[in-house]
């Protein structure tokens, strides 16, 4: 009897071994499958984050900032705020006021109190509205914005409906909320947190809100302003200033996140957390309690709608495919074609400082990698000079592969890809599930990159034309020049 | 001579009834379309701004409104051209016709256009004998696109470009139906598949 339990449990500890061992080595396997593609060019070591994932964690690590922007002012000081632009979609127009000549409208567009939109048929338009709201409104609609200001410790906001229907989602930020809306038949108070008004011939209607899409607005707005939108010490990918993103983080941040919600709950316990409107004789005509009628109606017209929009949001905006893609290498992807394969060389030669080796005309200084541990310093508190040698030694490997050691083959974009995946893997396995930080380490080799060999856009500096002689064995070579107007000509 | 008082009164309230109804047939026309004073084919917003405003809405308006949001722009020269791609379109299926540009439209008119707009497939009547006024009518007040009117009524600019809104809503959430069906269709297959 004891023989048949024993053979079973030896083939019980025999699977488990074989499982284990399958759990063990399966995940090595494909680790080391994407590191490496069959001809030993470096690979992505995982698909990028989508940009929306990216932003839900950027977001998150805005949250203190969010909050300290909502600051109360003085008892009796004022503000006027703005109202930016997030989202067009068709045709649609604005005016600063009823004299002002009509405009066209543009995502970034700022707009003060007074202002008046109106949009086509098939036509939305989105906005963030102060502090606090965002506003979605749909075709053939007429809106305007009488009031936007920050009183004291109350963001005061009237948006007139007079024709068409707006959705309107207002996140509660620490302060009170006096948020009206005007339409011809009635003023209303808003207490909740969304809903949809439509004024019509036949009267107005609250309608439920596309909350969903205007949260896929947000997000995809923000995804486009991160380059820019950093703050608490992060990095910017462009030197480029973006005028009315200084208007932006003065007048809009981020959409509310955890710790804001939060706050708003303790908030609505109290009557100073509840939506005001005894200040204000608009709001003394008619006043609904919109929160609970929200719910009510054209739930699942709204439903549809949103799942319809949000698909089309979304659309061509989920994995990346190409490296030179990613959120952090914008510097690399600026770079003309015809020249990326100089560039790759560069970098290859940049690491090769040994001035004994024949095969390197020009050895270089190894300037990349020492700005490139000096910016991840800076920027992410990361010192780990072996990880970073490690990092640049699999390059020189790759560039030795591939012919840095004297063969004639002209490297190309597919070469500056391969540096690139060695790059994004070091990124991605140091600060592994922090999509931020990953972007930010792609961004400081780009930076460092940037630095070493270029004066300004498309203007090399003499350091790189050093390193490109090696490229031609007699240190002929000239490489591409620039003519500094964007235009280059191959050598 | 009728002398008899019964009999002249009689006479009196026919008359009366006579001119009611002779009154009654007549559509209310205006000098000006809203189209006349701003002319384009294009989705234009001083069109929209001033039929909001207009007491009643023509059909020279109305089927410009209505090609533009089918279409996007109304190449139609003159109310002659808007005509022809009404009828291309079937809006005019039960019509009486010619029909004065400077007449109020319908209400009637208007459901036959929305129907084909929205493919509205309609019960056994309008199945059997193809859309019309009335019944068409009857399903878009029961859809909510037009809410509690009947086909001979004329429209006021705001309720004319209520029921555009209403239209382009519906258009809309049917579409977004049938993106979800098509969805979930695709998902059962794949279900199909994996069994």
């Amino acid at each position: 009897m004891t023989g048949p339990n024993t053979n079973s449990a030896t083939r019980l500890a025999m699977v488990i071994g074989c499982l284990v061992c399958l759990v063990t080595i399966v995940p090595l396997m494909a680790q080391a499958a994407d590191q490496t593609d069959p001809s030993g060019t470096p690979a992505m070591l995982n698909p990028p984050a989508t940009t929306t994932e990216f932003v839900r964690q950027r977001l998150q690590s805005l949250e203190e900032t969010a909050l300290a922007a909502v600051k109360p002012l003085g008892e009796g000081e004022t503000k006027e705020l703005d109202a930016i632009i997030m989202h067009t979609h068709g045709k649609v127009q604005w005016r600063s006021g009823a004299e002002a000549d009509w405009r066209t409208a543009a995502v970034d567009d700022s707009l003060q109190s007074g202002a008046m939109i109106r949009t086509g048929l098939k036509s939305a338009l989105t906005l963030r509205v102060g502090l606090n709201a965002t506003i979605l409104i749909d075709s053939n609609s007429r809106v305007t914005l009488p009031n936007i200001l920050h009183n004291g410790e109350t963001l005061e906001t009237a948006v007139k409906v007079a024709r068409g229907q707006a959705d309107i989602k207002v996140n509660r930020v620490g302060l009170t909320n006096d948020f009206s809306v005007i339409t011809p038949t009635g003023a209303l108070a808003v207490k909740g947190t969304g809903f949809g008004v439509r004024s019509d011939a036949y009267g107005t209607s609250i309608i439920g809100s596309r909350e969903n899409m205007m949260n896929a607005i947000e997000v995809q707005y923000y995804a486009s302003k991160l380059a820019y939108y950093l703050s608490g010490g992060a990095i910017s990918s462009s030197d480029q200033q973006n005028p009315t993103l200084a208007a932006l983080i003065e007048t809009a941040p981020p959409p509310s996140t955890n710790k804001a919600e939060q706050q708003d709950a303790a908030d609505a316990d109290s009557p100073a957390g509840e939506a005001q409107a005894s200040t204000n004789p608009i709001n003394q005509t008619i006043r609904i309690d919109l929160a609970i009628q929200q719910q009510e109606v054209a739930s699942e017209v709204t439903t549809y709608i949103e799942e319809e929009l949000i698909e089309d949001l979304h659309e061509g905006q989920d994995l990346i495919t190409d490296i030179l893609a990613l959120p952090g290498f914008e510097e690399f992807n600026a770079i003309p074609d015809i020249f990326q394969g100089e560039l790759a060389a560069a970098i290859y030669f940049d690491l090769i400082t040994d001035y004994n080796n024949p095969d390197v005309f020009h050895p270089g200084i190894g300037a990349i990698p020492q700005l490139f541990q000096e910016k991840l310093l800076a920027e992410l508190d990361y010192s780990n000079p072996s990880a970073v040698a490690e990092t640049m030694d699999l390059i020189v490997a790759y560039g030795d592969a591939q012919g840095g050691d004297g063969s004639d083959d002209m490297p190309g974009p597919d070469d500056l890809r391969a540096i690139l995946a060695i790059v994004d893997n070091f990124c991605r396995e140091t600060f592994a599930g922090n999509e931020v930080q990953i972007q930010i380490c792609r961004d400081c080799y780009s930076q460092a990159m940037y630095e070493s060999f270029f004066d300004s856009p498309l203007e090399p500096n003499s350091y790189l034309e050093y390193l490109s002689e090696n490229m031609d064995p007699d240190g002929q070579y000239q490489g591409i020049e620039f003519d500094g107007n964007g235009q280059i000509s191959p050598p | 001579m009728p002398s008899d008082p019964m009999l002249r009164s009689m006479l009196l309230l026919g008359v009366l009834a006579a001119l009611l109804t002779l009154a009654g047939c007549n559509r209310t026309t205006v000098e000006q379309t809203m189209l006349e004073r701003h002319p384009s084919e294009l989705d234009d917003f001083d069109f929209w701004d001033g039929l909001a405003e207009e007491p009643v809405v023509t059909n020279d308006d109305a089927f410009h409104a209505l090609i533009l949001m089918e279409d996007g722009r109304d190449p139609s020269a003159d109310f002659e051209g808007r005509m022809a791609l009404a009828r291309e379109k079937g809006w005019l299926a039960g019509t009486d016709q010619p029909l004065d540009p400077n007449e109020s439209v319908s209400v009637g008119v208007l459901s036959v256009a929305g129907c084909r707009i929205l493919d509205i497939k309609g019960g056994l009547t309008m199945q059997l004998f193809g859309d019309s006024p009335r019944y068409c009518t009857r399903e878009l007040n029961a859809m909510g696109v037009l809410p509690g009117l009947t086909p001979n009524e004329a429209l006021t600019g705001l309720e004319f470009i209520s029921f555009i809104d209403s239209i382009e809503e519906r258009d809309r959430l049917q579409r977004a139906w049938k993106r979800q069906e098509a969805a979930s269709a695709s998902t059962t297959d794949d279900g199909d598949e994996t069994q």
